[in-house]
């Protein structure tokens, strides 16, 4: 039987006759919660899928925040592959350190896990550098996006590979590719953009399995869901360039819908066409670490030297949870 | 007077004096990008090209970067 809504100024979804929470400003079709929910998890298995980030055999990490993006992504894998929940998916948890921020998307990330019944780690900054983000940036907030976002992934790395990931997973949404491709470009650095992020001597390969869905839909994936998203923005992410080009974006987006997918579409033709023409640098090693490096020490080291905390390889990573 | 009621994304709330209008327009005229919320009228999410009319409770989500 044909449900009618009782407010007539209800917009009703185009694949039923349910009320209509969403609205694709491509296409112009709405959906439902249901007929949303759907979708949104079929384009997800389909990135997936269709670019083969999850093999069988493979053991997944997911780096998880406690921010909305990665709670999401935790949520999916773990629904949309079940294969992976005995002993192939677990969670990791960078602390970066930073005082009133931290503590509630850590604690919320905890609980996630706990939910989920998946494997938890948490490394922090300060176990694993001898300082925490925010001690580091004391006489130079302005640096912070740049410090963390090396250091965070050098220790992502180092404890996916620890627990013998195979793959590390990665919020990353269709925002954020558009807006580092945009910033890549305004930065004028050729070599940035043709940076492979796998490949030999690039660590555990990084999968993005969000990386065509909206910030907008994910949140609203989450809302409706009963997705525990904090609210909490890190501090230090309003000093960056990536919050002003993030404001551009989100203009364009809505005056011309479909602009942040035009934008990576081009960059990653653009890329990949500068890395058909780049000459292969020479396998190096950093000279304090040993990691793989394109010069003679690697950013991560470049960044403790610079903040004032030498590298210090080995130490142990500070484990939680069920693993 | 009836105003639709619009509770922000820090919790505050204002009053306009709006007769029914769509949600974009009422979003645009407080300077918020629609691209960049989620809105609920009256506790139910609704798409951006719903209509609010005075007697209504706008609730806005503020999509928050990042995570």
């Amino acid at each position: 039987m044909m449900k009618t809504p009782a407010d007539q100024r209800t917009i009703c979804c185009d694949s039923c006759s349910l009320p209509a929470v969403s609205l694709d400003p491509l296409s112009g079709a709405h959906f439902c919660a249901s007929h949303f929910n759907a979708r949104f998890e079929d384009a997800v298995a389909r990135t997936i899928t269709e670019s083969r980030m999850i093999l069988p055999g493979d053991r997944v990490a997911v780096a998880l925040s406690g921010g909305k993006d990665s709670t999401v992504l935790a949520v999916l894998l773990a629904k949309l592959h079940p294969d992976l929940r005995d002993s192939g998916l677990v969670a990791i948890t960078v602390d970066e350190g930073i005082a009133g921020y931290r503590e509630e998307t850590v604690g919320s990330a905890c609980k996630l896990c706990e939910r989920l019944g998946i494997g938890h780690l948490v490394v922090s900054f300060g176990d694993r550098f001898g300082a925490t983000l925010d001690a580091m940036v004391r006489e130079s907030p302005k640096r912070a996006c740049t410090i963390c976002g090396v250091l965070r992934r050098t220790l992502l790395q180092q404890a996916a590979a620890e627990w013998g990931a195979t793959k590390v997973a990665t919020g990353h949404c269709l925002d954020d590719e558009s807006e580092t491709a945009l910033m890549n470009c305004l930065s004028g650095a050729a070599g940035r953009i043709s940076h492979a992020e796998s490949g030999p001597g690039a660590g555990v390969p990084r999968i993005k399995p969000l990386r065509a869905m909206s910030e907008k839909d994910i949140t609203l994936y989450a809302l409706l869901n009963d997705i525990p998203i904090p609210r909490a923005e890190c501090p230090y992410a309003r000093t960056s360039l990536r919050a002003e080009v993030r404001g551009m974006m989100g203009y364009l987006e809505y005056r011309y819908p479909g602009t942040a997918a035009k934008v990576v579409e081009g960059y990653s033709g653009i890329a990949e066409s500068l890395r058909r023409h780049r000459t292969p640098l020479p396998a190096r090693r950093c000279t304090l670490c040993g990691q793989p490096s394109s010069g003679e020490h690697c950013q991560c080291c470049t960044i403790l030297r610079m903040v004032g905390q030498g590298p210090e390889p080995g130490a142990p990573t500070k484990r939680s949870g069920q693993v | 007077m009836i105003c639709l009621k619009v509770i922000l994304p820090d919790g505050s709330s204002r009053d306009l004096d709006v007769q029914e209008s769509p949600i974009e327009n009422v979003l645009l005229s407080l300077g918020i990008n629609p691209a960049g919320v989620i809105v609920a009228r009256n506790g139910l999410f609704v798409p951006g090209d719903s209509l609010v009319r005075e007697t209504d409770v706008l609730r806005i989500y503020l999509i928050s970067h990042g995570g």
